[in-house]
């Protein structure tokens, strides 16, 4: 893989974003919390903080979390639902800046019908205002399918079936698909199938025939000419002067003091939402105590007898 | 009957580390004892802060190990100290404003337990 005609260094960690298929969060966040934790972490550390808290606001408006920041994520099931956990996770990750590339492992699993909607809704906004998305998905509707822009179809065994645009305007059809697999010998699709469907249908399922669209693709026109631009683009990249990165050279985005002063000031915060532990602590010393008190109850308080004492809490100690 | 006392606290430490020892060793209770909810608490909530750490906030490089350990000391520190002033303010002001004897305390039970009956 390269980036700008360049392999892959430790900068690419820090500009890409990758939202997990599970929605990991802190239960005792609130939504604004989680995306400022991420932001004030994970931006280089070259930004302002005000930079980054404006960076947070702007993300807050656009993933439309407006009237959810003040909202504990919870647990699923006692908290935030589905689709409004995935779009905390989507902001979570922009929070983060990723200038090169969004990766979403299939965010709209586990949703209904109007949660991925939305969610895939939101995800061509952000790719209007300039975040290239990456976004593995199974079974989407039509709807869905067309929102994107470009499809990479894989067969079983990962390998490559179809890569190049969906349809002449996203949103709109998909033109471009249904004419290349319609060239290569396949049924016809009707007008108002679900192409995604149809397309699955052909390369993976029942109706696969003997025809094999990883070979078909190597050898097609679309093939050759998306290898060619790539190879143009590699060359257009590598012409440009090299551009130096500064999160190149640290592990961490934040200086280890921040790293400190948020994570301990997040998880006082949520020692005192979720008081379990401190309340534990709490009870556990009344109860040594107690137990402490009595062991020793009525001992002479001379000193000889505090020093037998002392060897007696030392055997103690020894037996443990 | 000091030597009694001993052992039975003996006994008590006993059984209280081994329930630390064997929950985080085994990660399953072995021993039956007086503070399940105590170790409970504190087992809970750092499993469910690194399992957010080694899932997500680890491989993004968000913060370190480090970082995340050390907050845990700090905060843990931090609320036994509070505590402890606490426990220790409310001991000393027990033994201030109460300064009768243990027999004295016996009496006003039993005057207690009579009034209740």
């Amino acid at each position: 893989m390269l980036v700008d005609g360049k392999p892959l260094n430790s900068g690419f960690q820090k500009g890409t974003g990758f939202v997990q298929q599970n929605d990991n969060h802190l239960p005792t966040q609130t939504v604004r919390e989680a995306i400022e934790f991420s932001a004030l972490l994970r931006q280089p550390r070259e930004f302002s903080k005000a930079q980054k808290l404006a960076d947070v606001d702007y993300i807050i408006n656009l993933l439309e979390l407006d009237d959810l920041q003040d909202a504990i994520i919870g647990f699923p099931g006692a908290g935030l639902g589905v689709e409004r956990r995935k779009r905390v996770t989507i902001a979570v990750e922009l929070a983060a800046k990723p200038d090169l590339l969004l990766f979403l492992d299939e965010p709209t699993s586990g949703l209904d019908s109007a949660g991925a909607a939305s969610i895939v809704r939101l995800l061509r906004k952000l790719a209007n205002d300039g975040q290239a998305i990456l976004c593995t998905i199974h079974q989407p509707s039509s709807l869905l399918f067309e929102s994107f822009d470009n499809l990479l179809l894989l067969t079983m065994g990962g390998s490559m079936a179809y890569f190049g645009k969906i349809g002449e305007k996203s949103g709109r059809d998909s033109h471009h698909v249904r004419a290349y697999f319609e060239q290569n010998g396949a049924p016809p699709c009707p007008p108002t199938a679900n192409v995604a469907e149809y397309i699955l249908e052909l390369t993976a399922g029942d109706r696969s025939g003997t025809v094999n669209w990883n070979k078909r693709w190597s050898s097609s026109i679309q093939a050759a000419s998306a290898r060619q631009a790539i190879e143009e683009i590699k060359a257009d990249r590598l012409k440009h002067p090299p551009t130096h990165d500064p999160r190149e050279e640290r592990e961490f985005s934040a200086s280890l003091s921040t790293q400190i002063a948020l994570t301990t000031q997040r998880l006082f915060v949520d020692m005192y939402r979720d008081a379990a532990y401190p309340y534990g602590v709490l009870f556990s010393n009344i109860l040594v105590g107690l137990v402490l008190g009595l062991a020793f109850q009525r001992r002479p308080s001379c000193s000889f007898a505090l020093r037998g004492l002392l060897t007696e809490l030392l055997q103690i100690w020894g037996t443990e | 009957m000091i030597d009694f006392q001993n052992r039975v606290f003996t006994a008590f430490i006993v059984i209280l580390n081994c329930k630390f020892l064997y929950t985080i060793v085994a990660k399953v209770n072995l021993t039956p004892s007086l503070v399940p909810a105590v170790v409970n608490a504190i087992m809970a909530k750092f499993f469910v802060v690194r399992a957010l750490f080694e899932s997500r906030e680890g491989p993004s490089k968000t913060f370190s190990w480090f970082a995340m350990i050390t907050s845990f000391i700090l905060t843990s520190v931090s609320i036994i100290l509070i505590f402890l002033r606490l426990l220790f303010h409310a001991g000393s002001c027990f033994i201030v404003t109460h300064r009768c004897c243990v027999s004295d305390m016996f009496r006003l039970a039993e005057r207690l337990v009579h009034l209740l009956n």
